[in-house]
């Protein structure tokens, strides 16, 4: 496409820190006394890390000491598990977590872990597998790569609204903020300029929203219950808890800024109004809810759950009263599309299976088309990105508009639209080959149809009024 | 005719105030209880424990106490309301905190504290009983009374935890009435802080009494002997202020329980008060703007309320002149403006300071005289010290001995400047023109939809014109004055020191808000050339 970059991220980008978590194994082994490596196990993994270092090493201490660390061990496990039996993801380790949670399909495999539009230009930015990310802007060959020692595990990525330079990254232990200068020519930012936002208990952070305004950026965690809306010049934090669900596991800020979605591991969900910032719980899903997307006007929230290949759209009513905080959301949500796996005959003449289980969808900026990234399940069902025609004007209509097919061996990973294109919408594909691909959907939005047809109309009869005078 | 500021008092100040106050009231009971079965603990007899705490709490002495304490901090309450400030007080020096501290009504509620700390430990005294309970005690074998200096440890404590208290409250900013981003419920604002009221309560209380035990253990003997001459009781036979006599566990459990109720008491009244002050408040359109609170609605209606922007759009009539938009936009442009200026002349000084050095190593060469030069000499280390002692006679020698004293380790530690203190005072204020801005911008984007008569698009030039000049400046202001980066000073970093960099966020995101909404068309508006240039930057989004 004219305008757009070229990006195919190679593979030994990826390969070479494949296997993090087994770097301790490929040392020799070490004569260090077990206090010593106690102590580093304490720097590492905290108090339970001590107790296991102990046990482990039986023979090298007093008997009394071992037998005590086994005991607090247990004691300090079972407890643990109490609370795991309650919400099960809490005994995940942060990586299995960020990939059960991530936008990205397959997360440990995807030659991307985030990926991001900026808002308003073509610019956009994605974070590898080894952790750093490169920013692409335009046409340009010049692209930062932005790399931080505590930008580890990337899970999510935001561009600021109402800004041109401001980019928040969702880490291991931390939100990090980035102010990559356009007009600079640094290839490297330097990571002075970097905000570190920190809050404790609020790791690994997996999702992050923006207000449409660019002034509040909210953050949340699988593991907390709290969202921490940050004031980022500020550099200040304030906590919504709520009580239930066990973390936040998504975040959607509605585009036209005046409600956020959030879903919770559990079977609830909530919905904020921004004013007050009251909620309203949604309970009795089926399952977790996987993906979320808003309608522009911020009237439908289309969602899907974990176990169920339902699309479900939930409405809400504009407000009667702007000084009372109404959020309105209607009683039970609505299955709206139902995509449960079918046959279907190809234009080659082969029968094909496509449905199933939703992974991601993506609503353009217009409201007129859906893409859905369906679950992969052992890589039957070829074609995994399904299009919808989609009309919100009183009823919400959604029609099937066609599938996206990459290569025949590619796996899609990520799918997203531009969010601001003038001639419909661009749709932005990352496959397993490390390709990115977009689509061009080129529509003229019914809004504008009808706005050109009531100008159309006015002018003809001004024009018959008006002739003699003009001519 | 009634000023606003009167009727605001009247009609909102005074409502929000009672309100903190009475919460204040009601949540004390359920901390006295709490603080009366903490202080209660024993380890060894979990029952004596709870039947023992029940059983003084459920007794008639115990909602006496809990009324006088009530009584106390009502007035607590309504003394400190004066001190509470929308504008942080940013001190040059060490020596310049210590003055503000100093300043008239400091003091008195210094005293207000003070004597609060006083009487709330005689309270909890009473409630802890045994050996705590009296001031004195009657000697089993004579008729004459001893000194307990158990109770009187605790008093002491109480009257220095309430000074300590008060400069928590000033130079913690603990009376800075910072407004949250989020206008969340006043519940959730209350139950969202007060973990954090906590942990700092009891931070501050293990600081203070840390310094208190050497304090006591040098000087405890003065008050001590005051009260024995005065009230000419007998000694106690166990003094406190020896080594062996501070090591008793138990005193120091009571003392440290105290002072984290006294201090998380205050500052839970103090979070009540804020919580309470800052929440949003929704003004008639046609009044004048009352500061804070109007701009702070005023950048609210302006997002979220399309009713109210509605007779902002609106004609008055008769004459059909945009005439609340004028004042609204005027109000605005004014405070931008004023800042503008502000930040423009600091600009200069900076710019003007760098050649004046240069100048200052030359002059020696071309005056010649030995007078003046040796003059000059002596004042050398001084920047401004000049070299006219006739017309500046006044100040030459209080900036030669501060410049002296300044050099000296002691009054140094009191003197030197604050690195940031210049920067911060610029913009303490400046929350009312990030409000104004918010404002301005978000009302331009909402006439592209709403306007029907072009009230703001016509004014649309002059709107740009500020927000862009206040942005050259400071981003100039950012690159001449700002040496330190956000990471050098973020661990000293107080809670007005982001103001700069939110001011500069909010600068940008509503021009680019401006430019999102109207795109090329702003390229079409009459602006001054130097204008147009910076606004091609917007739209190009390369700033």
């Amino acid at each position: 496409m004219q305008g757009y970059p070229v990006v195919v991220i190679s593979h030994d980008h990826h390969k070479s820190l494949s296997g993090r978590e087994n770097a301790k194994s490929a040392f020799l082994p070490h004569d260090e006394t077990v206090w010593k490596r106690a102590m580093h196990a304490w720097y590492e993994m905290g108090l339970s890390g001590v107790f296991e270092e102990i046990v482990n090493s039986r023979g090298e201490v007093p008997p009394w000491t071992s037998d005590i660390a086994k005991k607090t061990l247990t004691l300090v496990r079972w407890t643990s598990s109490l609370h795991g039996s309650l919400f099960p993801h809490l005994s995940m380790s942060n990586e299995d977590m960020i990939c059960k949670f991530s936008r990205i399909h397959d997360w440990k495999r995807s030659p991307v872990h985030a990926f991001s539009w900026h808002p308003h230009t073509v610019k956009f930015a994605y974070a590898l597998q080894d952790d750093s990310i490169n920013v692409h802007m335009g046409k340009s060959d010049l692209v930062p790569v932005l790399k931080h020692k505590l930008q580890k595990n990337v899970a999510d990525l935001s561009w600021q609204p109402q800004s041109a330079s401001v980019l928040a990254v969702a880490c291991q232990s931390c939100v990090l903020i980035w102010h990559v200068e356009p007009t600079s020519l640094a290839t490297r930012p330097s990571t002075s300029s970097v905000q570190i936002l920190q809050q404790n208990s609020h790791t690994p952070v997996t999702c992050l929203a923006w207000d449409p305004n660019g002034r509040i950026l909210l953050s949340s965690s699988p593991v907390d219950t709290g969202i921490m809306a940050w004031d980022v010049a500020m550099e200040t934090c304030t906590p919504l808890r709520r009580v239930g669900g066990g973390g936040v596991s998504l975040l959607k800020w509605s585009p036209d800024g005046s409600k956020v979605f959030s879903a919770t591991p559990s079977h609830l969900f909530r919905v904020w109004e921004t004013t007050k910032w009251s909620c309203e719980v949604w309970t009795k899903c089926t399952g977790r809810c996987k993906t979320a997307c808003w309608s522009p006007d911020g009237s439908i929230l289309l969602f899907a759950t974990e176990n169920e290949p339902i699309i479900y759209s939930l409405s809400f009513s504009a407000a009667q009263d702007e000084r009372k905080a109404v959020i309105g959301g209607s009683h039970s949500a609505i299955a709206a599309v139902d995509i449960s796996e079918v046959t279907l005959q190809g234009a080659d003449g082969k029968d094909f299976k496509t449905g199933g289980l939703v992974h991601t969808m993506v609503w353009d900026q217009t409201g007129e088309r859906l893409a859905v990234l369906l679950q992969d399940n052992g890589g039957h069902i070829k074609r995994q990105i399904v299009l919808f025609r989609t009309k919100v004007d009183l009823v919400l209509e959604i029609t099937p508009c066609g599938f996206v097919q990459g290569e025949p061996t590619a796996i899609p990973h990520h799918i997203s639209f531009q969010p601001k294109y003038d001639n419909g919408a661009v749709l932005s594909m990352i496959w397993s080959t490390g390709n990115l691909t977009y689509i061009p959907l080129y529509f003229v939005p019914s809004r504008d149809v009808e706005f050109h047809q009531f100008q159309h109309t006015s002018t003809n009869m001004n024009g018959q009024i008006l002739s003699p005078l003009q001519s | 005719m009634e000023t606003i500021e009167s009727w605001f008092k009247r009609e909102v100040q005074s409502w929000r105030t009672g309100a903190s106050i009475c919460w204040t009231v009601i949540s004390l009971p359920v901390l006295f209880t709490v603080y009366t079965i903490l202080s209660h603990f024993y380890i060894f007899y979990p029952f004596t424990w709870i039947s023992g705490s029940i059983s003084t709490v459920f007794s008639a002495s115990f909602v006496l106490l809990l009324l006088l304490l009530i009584l106390v901090i009502v007035a607590v309450c309504v003394f400190s309301i004066s001190s509470y400030t929308v504008i942080p007080e940013v001190p040059e020096t060490r020596l310049h905190s210590l003055v503000q501290l100093l300043t008239p009504p400091r003091p008195v509620h210094g005293i207000v504290y003070v004597i609060s700390g006083a009487i709330c430990t005689w309270i909890c005294c009473n409630v802890l009983g045994g050996r705590y309970t009296h001031l004195s005690v009657q000697i089993a074998s004579s008729k004459s009374y001893m000194l307990n200096e158990y109770h009187l440890f605790l008093v002491l404590y109480g009257i220095y935890s309430g000074f300590m208290y008060l400069i928590f409250h000033y130079v913690n900013h603990n009376n800075y009435l910072q407004f949250n981003i989020l206008q969340q419920g006043k519940f959730f604002q209350v139950r969202g802080q007060v973990v954090d009221v906590l942990l700092t309560s009891i931070q501050c209380t293990l600081w203070q009494t840390v310094y208190f035990y050497p304090g006591y253990w040098l000087l405890g003997q003065v008050p001590k002997d005051w009260i024995v001459h005065n009230l000419s009781l007998l000694r106690s036979e166990q003094s406190v202020d020896t080594v062996y006599g501070l090591l008793d566990i138990g005193l120091c459990y009571q003392t440290i329980l105290l002072g984290i109720f006294l201090h998380f008491m205050w500052s839970y009244s103090a979070l009540l008060y804020r919580v309470y002050s800052t929440e949003h408040h929704t003004f008639p359109i046609e009044n004048n703007l009352v500061k804070y609170l109007g701009f702070l609605d005023l950048s609210w209606l302006s997002k979220n309320s399309m009713e109210r922007r509605a007779q902002v759009f609106s004609l008055s009539q008769p004459g059909g002149h945009p005439h609340n938009w004028n004042k609204l936009s005027t109000a605005c442009l004014t405070e931008i403006d004023a800042l503008n200026q502000k930040i423009q002349e600091e600009n200069w000084k900076v710019f003007v300071n760098v050649p004046v050095r240069q100048t200052e190593k030359l002059t020696p060469v071309t005056v010649g005289d030995t007078t003046t030069l040796s003059h000059r000499t002596t004042s050398e280390s001084t920047v401004n010290g000049t070299g006219d002692s006739q017309t500046n006679s006044s100040t030459a020698p209080k900036e030669g001995i501060l410049s002296y004293l300044k050099k000296k380790p002691f009054f140094s530690f009191f003197l030197m400047d604050s690195p940031d203190a210049k920067s911060r005072q610029l913009f303490q204020g400046a929350q009312l023109q990030i409000w104004a801005i918010e404002a301005l911008a978000n009302f331009a984007t909402a006439s592209y939809t709403e306007d029907k008569f072009g009230v703001v698009q016509r004014s649309l030039p002059s709107t740009l014109t500020s927000l862009l000049n206040l942005q050259e400046n400071v981003e100039k202001y950012f690159k001449l004055a700002v040496t330190s980066s956000r990471r050098q000073t973020k661990d000293s970093m107080t809670k007005d020191a982001g103001l700069k960099y939110l001011l500069q966020t909010t600068l940008k995101s509503s021009l680019y808000k401006i430019v999102n909404t109207f795109g090329k068309h702003l390229m079409s508006l009459k602006l001054q050339p130097d204008a147009t240039r910076k606004l091609k930057q917007f739209i190009e989004y390369k700033e």
